[in-house]
């Protein structure tokens, strides 16, 4: 009982600055190395790794799947809007916003799909 | 240099991952190397590559078969008794206190994410522990009941008290093996797959 | 007798793939790749050439890649639901 105590005071500890850094490594993806997949790679890692510790609060897992169709959308308009249009793609003070927000998109779509899929997988209880 | 022993110690940790008998320490390897593939990427200049073989294989991968793992560990529980000729699950179960036992056992396994799998067999004891797949055997005898765990497992101690607190009228008498330990803690680390006997 | 032949068949592929490398080495001398080192910065503003390929050169490639995850997702709460109701 005393090991898991341990591990889950590290895992809350380590929690907010996981987090914190896999935000870092999506929104900065169009400077540094890194980017939507990888950093929602990090925040899914850390949710799962959280869930296995202290596995109290469920994912809602309906709503996870709305929200992620819905970003999906999003994905689909936006570089339709501002990539694929000759004109869109001469206005240039749009290029860095259009980054961020497709990386932060991307970000959030992999971290919510690869928590649901690894909850869903791993934790199946067959009621 | 860097570049060689990274490679080097690739194929050691690939023929390990492949030959180990234990598969979570198989696990475990292939989380190191998949941790010194992403070095080897950024090595060759590809960060974005290192952050997500990092992040996906030796981090999400590892993660969830362990977990898949710990969920579908077999408990194999072998039940004999040489006066029987022929034995069918009737025997055990019929509502007396050693079917309550039995059922103890297995839901004692389902807590702890165990799945319990039990034989019930004529044959004799050494017939069935020179099969050597077994994790607990149950011999009764008469009317006394001996248990056969391994001296090593911790889940045998825990069974015993259970069993001292809740069945001391069955005659219950726990009997520790030594020699086929590393058989008993190999399988109770998580090998589902046969032994080979 | 197996194991030997699993091993043979490692040796063989290992081998050609060896040979394959080093008779035509690193394809290095791409026009588009040059282009894209190039000018990724003047085309997309990014500073990180692979976001500015995977956001904007082949963003086709993100877009499907997503779809994927989706695809995925969905296909596999749908089984598992059936398989709870049976």
């Amino acid at each position: 009982m005393s090991e898991r105590s341990i591990v889950s005071t590290i895992t809350g500890l380590l929690y907010p600055f996981v987090v914190l850094f896999g935000v870092y490594i999506i929104v900065n993806g169009h400077d540094s190395p890194g980017g939507g997949f990888q950093g929602g790679a990090i925040l899914a890692a850390m949710f799962i790794g959280r869930y296995i510790v202290d596995p109290t609060n469920d994912l809602a897992i309906g709503r996870a799947v709305l929200v992620e169709k819905a970003i999906f959308a999003a994905i689909v308009v936006i570089p339709a809007a501002l990539v694929l249009s000759l004109a869109a793609q001469q206005t240039v003070w749009l290029r860095e916003p259009y980054l961020i927000a497709m990386n932060l998109l991307i970000g959030f779509k992999v971290a919510i799909g690869l928590t649901i899929l690894v909850f869903r997988y791993a934790f199946y209880e067959d009621s | 240099m860097v570049e060689a022993t990274i490679f080097v110690s690739l194929a050691v940790l690939a023929v390990l991952a492949i030959e180990s008998r234990v598969l979570r320490l198989s696990v475990i390897y292939l989380g190191i190397f998949s941790l010194l593939i992403s070095f080897l990427y950024l090595y060759y200049n590809a960060p974005d590559v290192a952050i997500a073989e990092a992040v996906m294989a030796s981090g999400l991968t590892t993660l969830l078969f362990l977990t898949a793992l710990k969920r579908y560990r077999v408990y194999r529980i072998c039940f004999t008794n040489e006066a029987f000729q022929t034995v069918t699950d009737r025997y055990i179960v019929e509502g007396t206190r050693r079917g309550a036992l039995l059922h103890e056992i297995e839901q004692f396994c389902i807590a702890r994410e165990l799945e319990p799998q039990i034989v019930c067999t004529p044959e004799s004891l050494d017939a069935v522990s020179r099969r050597g797949r077994y994790d607990l055997i149950i011999r009764q005898e008469g009317d006394e009941l001996r248990i056969y765990g391994d001296g090593q497992n911790y889940l045998v101690d825990e069974l015993e008290v259970l069993l001292i607190l809740h069945y001391h009228d069955l005659n219950v008498r726990f009997v520790r093996t030594g020699e086929s330990s590393d058989r008993v803690d190999e399988s109770a680390d998580g090998t589902t797959g046969e032994q080979a006997s | 007798m197996r194991r030997a032949l699993v091993i043979a068949c490692c040796a063989i592929v290992l081998a050609g793939v060896l040979y394959a490398a080093n008779r035509h080495g690193e394809p290095s001398d791409f026009e588009l790749a040059r282009y894209y080192v190039a000018s990724f910065h003047d085309d997309t503003g990014a500073q990180n050439a692979v976001a500015a390929i995977y956001l904007n050169y082949r963003v086709y490639d993100t877009l499907f890649e997503a779809l994927i995850l989706l695809a995925a997702i969905s296909a596999m709460l749908h089984f598992f639901e059936i398989g709870g109701r049976k």
